[in-house]
């Protein structure tokens, strides 16, 4: 509806006063922030046409429970605009299950010619900003944001010559389903003023939308529970719900930033990876992360080991509760878990390669190729190391948080029911060593191998983790069990190779056709496609970090000094056909020191997205790769070990290259929130509480609130005063 | 006949052997013409001896037009060029299937888009061609299944929302397209101008393999100031 200036139709917005929207809509915009450099603020000028959708990815904003790309209000044949909402799945014509897509709450009508103008994501805020114009006339000016402290909720606020906007229909409620159960009532509404231009030109329209969208994910969702939510949404308004918005991401990035001190370009990158992050996961419930998150439909949505592996850490070292709902959504997927095995004959629980609304598999049996050929897709049968990555993250969640009555209670199954299915998996042989045969590691370019490498060793590290909760729980009923997974678990093959000094990735990996990859191009390379799918299989060439992989994930659990040697012997062999590798090399280099390569492969983990370098951007950010740049960030550059829920002390042993000032980071360990300056030499850490810090090899020593600087060496903190001389 | 002694603003250059060619794809050629809003402006070239010779006078011909060359294959070039009923060539050949390569570069991608648009607002169907070299090849390929339907996808998008159909192959530019174009009444060939010797390699390529099928030479430099399609614009809002 249209309404004259006096005479507005504010009953979904109160404003209070005639021509109260054109204040409202100016108060919101007046706070655009200038497109000036900044590691905070994304821009995207005016572009080309054939990077829309990858810009939509990117512009995407989300609060966990909906994600809303980044398209232009105005749609159009060169867009992709789209809502996804978390953990509703849909199969059409009995095709693969895939993310819902529900309709959007940014379209408006507006005709053009007109430039698509500058966009600017202010990631500090999570709101996004556009101007467009013709020439030197600004014609068109919004805001809009997703709600994180209300997920769900979503805001629009817009300004527009008459000339080019049209007016938007006041009221919208639409309901979908999803074929899997569960749906999401949309309730829009639009308020809108017209003001004439005293020189007679076209009238500005000045647009508040405000949505609420109510998600139910195994049930019809409640219509009444949707009108109530808008209608306290919409008596907030868009200010207080700015105000809102502007507060939790402030909280959250008090707790997760991350800033590379020299490098802003560098910064930036980061914070937009954990921007994504953050906009992905839901903080209560179960939170069902797709490999492409809440930004695009590609991958379906379906839940990966990059969830597990590389979304995971991150959330339970920076914001637990996400973390927690993660796990959640594993956890009540066990039953599926242990169907899956019992009907392979196995016990235990086997979780599915690729998953979605109910937890059993829905890898493609069956996909095409890169010249649209029909092949068979075998890692849903084959990459089975799926099933340890679910207890490492478990693991993984305990040791950030400190909490093992997790591990006792409700994440026990993801610890225990895990080995049970690797003890009925696994064989051994007449001189008590054991394999897992057939199977595929993470370089995917090898199917069907014996022995991999990273298979077994996160198979052995599963049962002895398992083993040491059922110890220390102490059910009697379970301890035979236990220390049969203790045997086994030293029993498991390990690839290690006395003869070589490295790990050989799978049994007869060694006798392959010797191909290092500098014959082929620069990395990343599509090895696949020069060598084609066999000639790939035949060859030493590997998509990704295998071995290394578990030198990433386990470090504890190889052999000590093996790290260097399998870095140099696969390193030549990597193609980094896949976007998880570079980040995971650019981490284990930074670990062992070799800085510059490690920079090399760090520039690529960041450019991917942003530099499209896969060409599937447009289809959705790669979650996976944001969270390797973190890891790779705190876990290689900065050096943090978390070794469990017992540990005493938080590791570190920085390794910062020489244009890098410092490296900030914003943890949660144990409970605490610490803030870590890092340097190769020292650190700087601040924290409310006593917190004992092992830095390197040295001596832990305990940090006395609020502040102290950590020399590399030192038995003691050092003073404030000599904090201040390690500053200069 | 020769293009000087006509007064045509906006001209279709055809170019043809003989006569008869020209009347063999009448149809054709006015299909072409109107779907690019162009005037025909017919062009007698003799083929001469020798391939080389002749695609060395057609590419300066291109060279020296501002607009689109439609290249009509000779008569006797084409006795076993039946159309897809299995008739012989003859002025029953419309333009209803076009292929269009495309090395997925930023400026190819551009021009078939703004030419995806027109045939297909013509009713024309429209496949898109991707010749996948070393050079254009992806820089990281995470495997068939889901990255491959995405990377389809976005390609298919890239270069026009519903492509009918697009193939991908890989190899040699000139050998691929001499292959693909029997599913097609007309292929289009952008390339930027200049005739020099290692340039336009694919297009030298098929004449000299001997392609029998109507090409429409497109200059990039061309397409630029064309791809705005009538009413259209490129990068820039419509109508929502």
């Amino acid at each position: 509806m249209i309404t004259e200036l006096g005479t507005a139709r504010n009953a979904d917005v109160e404003v209070g006063e005639p021509g109260g929207l054109e204040r409202v809509v100016a108060e919101v915009l007046f706070e655009r922030p200038p497109a000036d450099p900044s590691p905070w603020l994304l821009v995207v000028p005016s572009g080309l046409a054939s990077m829309s959708r990858v810009y939509e990815s990117l512009l995407t904003v989300a609060d966990g429970l909906t994600g809303t790309r980044g398209s232009l209000e105005e749609d159009g044949t060169d867009t992709s605009s789209a809502v996804f909402v978390s953990g509703l799945y849909d199969t059409r014509d009995g095709g693969t299950e895939s993310l819902l897509v529900v309709p959007s709450w940014t379209t408006l009508a507006l005709n053009g010619p007109f430039s698509t103008g500058e966009r600017v994501l202010d990631l500090l805020s999570g709101v996004l900003w556009r101007v467009a114009g013709a020439e030197d006339a600004r014609l068109f000016s919004s805001a809009r944001w997703a709600c994180l402290a209300c997920p769900g909720t979503t805001v629009l606020v817009a300004e527009g010559s008459s000339s080019v906007l049209e007016v938007p229909a006041a009221h919208e409620v639409t309901e979908d389903r999803a074929s899997s159960g569960g749906g999401v009532v949309r309730v829009i509404d639009t308020s809108t003023e017209a003001h004439p231009d005293s020189r007679g030109g076209p009238s500005t329209l000045h647009v508040v939308r405000i949505g609420t969208y109510q998600v139910a994910t195994r049930r019809a969702p409640s219509r009444t529970r949707a009108a109530a939510r808008q209608e306290a949404a919409c008596r907030a308004g868009p200010a207080e719900l700015l105000a809102e918005q502007r507060a939790a991401w402030a909280s959250r990035w008090a707790e997760a930033d991350v800033e590379v001190v020299g490098d802003p370009e560098l910064t930036l990158s980061v914070r937009l990876a954990l921007f994504h992050l953050m906009s992905s996961v839901v903080s209560s419930g179960e939170a069902a992360v797709g490999a492409r998150g809440l930004t695009g439909p590609s991958y379906a949505g379906h839940v990966f080991w990059d969830a597990d592996v590389f979304v995971l850490p991150f959330m339970a070292a920076t914001h637990p509760r996400a973390a927690r709902a993660m796990l959640e959504y594993r956890i009540r997927r066990v039953p599926s878990a242990i169907e899956a095995a019992s009907a392979l004959g196995r016990r235990g629980a086997r979780f599915p390669w690729e998953s979605g609304h109910d937890g059993r598999d829905v890898t493609p049996k069956r996909g095409g190729n890169v010249h649209g050929e029909i092949v068979p897709i075998r890692t849903g049968e084959l990459e089975e190391h799926i099933t340890a990555d679910v207890a490492w993250a478990a693991w993984q969640f305990a040791s950030w948080s400190g909490r093992w009555r997790f591990l006792e209670g409700p994440g026990r199954p993801l610890l225990v029911e895990t080995a049970r299915y690797w003890a009925s998996r696994a064989r051994l042989d007449d001189v008590g060593v054991g394999h897992i045969e057939s199977v595929i590691g993470p370089d995917e370019y090898h199917e069907n191998v014996n022995d991999n490498a990273f298979t077994n060793q996160m198979a052995a590290w599963n049962l002895a983790r398992a083993a040491e909760l059922v110890e220390r729980t102490g059910v009697a009923s379970e301890l035979d069990e236990a220390s049969q997974w203790r045997v086994l678990s030293e029993a498991l093959f390990d690839g290690y190779d006395p003869g070589t000094g490295r790990h050989e990735q799978f049994a007869g990996y060694d006798d392959l056709q010797p191909i290092f990859v500098s014959e082929l191009g620069p990395v990343p390379v599509a090895a696949d496609l020069l060598l084609g799918r066999d000639g790939v299989a035949r060859s030493q060439i590997i998509k990704q970090a295998d071995v290394l992989m578990a030198h990433h994930m386990i470090p504890d659990a190889l052999r000590p000094g093996t790290l260097g040697r399998d870095l140099d012997f696969y390193l030549l062999r990597t193609a980094h056909g896949s976007s998880l590798s570079p980040a995971v090399h650019a981490s284990l280099l930074a670990r062992e020191g070799r800085l510059d390569e490690a920079l090399s492969l760090l520039e690529l983990a960041q450019s991917i997205d942003v530099d499209d370098v896969t060409g599937t951007t447009a289809g959705g950010l790669h979650l996976a790769t944001f969270g390797g740049l973190w890891q790779a960030l705190v876990l290689g550059f900065a050096g943090v070990r978390v070794s469990g829920p017992d540990a005493e002390a938080l590791v570190l042993d920085p390794h910062i290259p020489t244009q890098w000032r410092e490296l900030r980071l914003k943890l949660r360990w144990h409970g605490r929130r610490i803030s870590l300056r890092c340097r190769s030499d020292a650190i700087h850490v601040a924290c409310a509480t006593p917190l004992k810090v092992r830095l390197g090899d040295g001596e832990p020593v305990v940090v006395t609130p609020p502040e102290a600087w950590v020399e590399r060496g030192a038995s003691r903190p050092l003073s404030q005063g000599r904090g201040k001389e390690v500053l200069r | 006949m020769s293009l000087k002694n006509k007064e045509v603003s906006r001209p279709l250059v055809v170019v043809a052997a003989a006569a008869e060619d020209l009347e063999d794809f009448e149809l054709l050629v006015a299909d072409v013409a109107r779907a690019l809003e162009l005037v025909p402006a017919p062009e007698l070239v003799a083929r001469e001896e020798g391939r080389e010779k002749t695609i060395g006078k057609l590419l300066t011909m291109a060279s020296s037009v501002s607009g689109p060359l439609l290249v009509l294959p000779a008569r006797r070039h084409a006795g076993a060029m039946p159309d897809r009923a299995g008739k012989a060539r003859g002025a029953a050949t419309r333009m209803r299937r076009v292929l269009i390569p495309s090395d997925a570069s930023e400026e190819v991608t551009a021009a078939t888009r703004a030419l995806y648009r027109r045939f297909t607002r013509a009713g024309v169907r429209v496949t898109m061609l991707h010749v996948m070299t070393d050079d254009n090849m992806p820089r990281m390929w995470e495997g068939s299944g889901h990255h491959a339907a995405a990377w389809f996808d976005e390609l298919r998008q890239k270069h026009g929302a519903a492509l009918d159909v697009l193939k991908v192959v890989s190899g040699e530019p000139g050998y691929e397209l001499r292959v693909q174009p029997d599913a097609a009444d007309l292929v289009v060939l952008f390339w930027r101008h200049d005739s020099r010797a290692g340039h336009a390699a694919v297009i030298r390529s098929l004449f000299i393999q001997g392609i029998e099928v109507p090409q429409l030479l497109v200059a990039l430099e061309w397409m630029k100031g064309h791809s705005s399609v009538s009413h259209v614009p490129e990068a820039s809002v419509g109508s929502g």
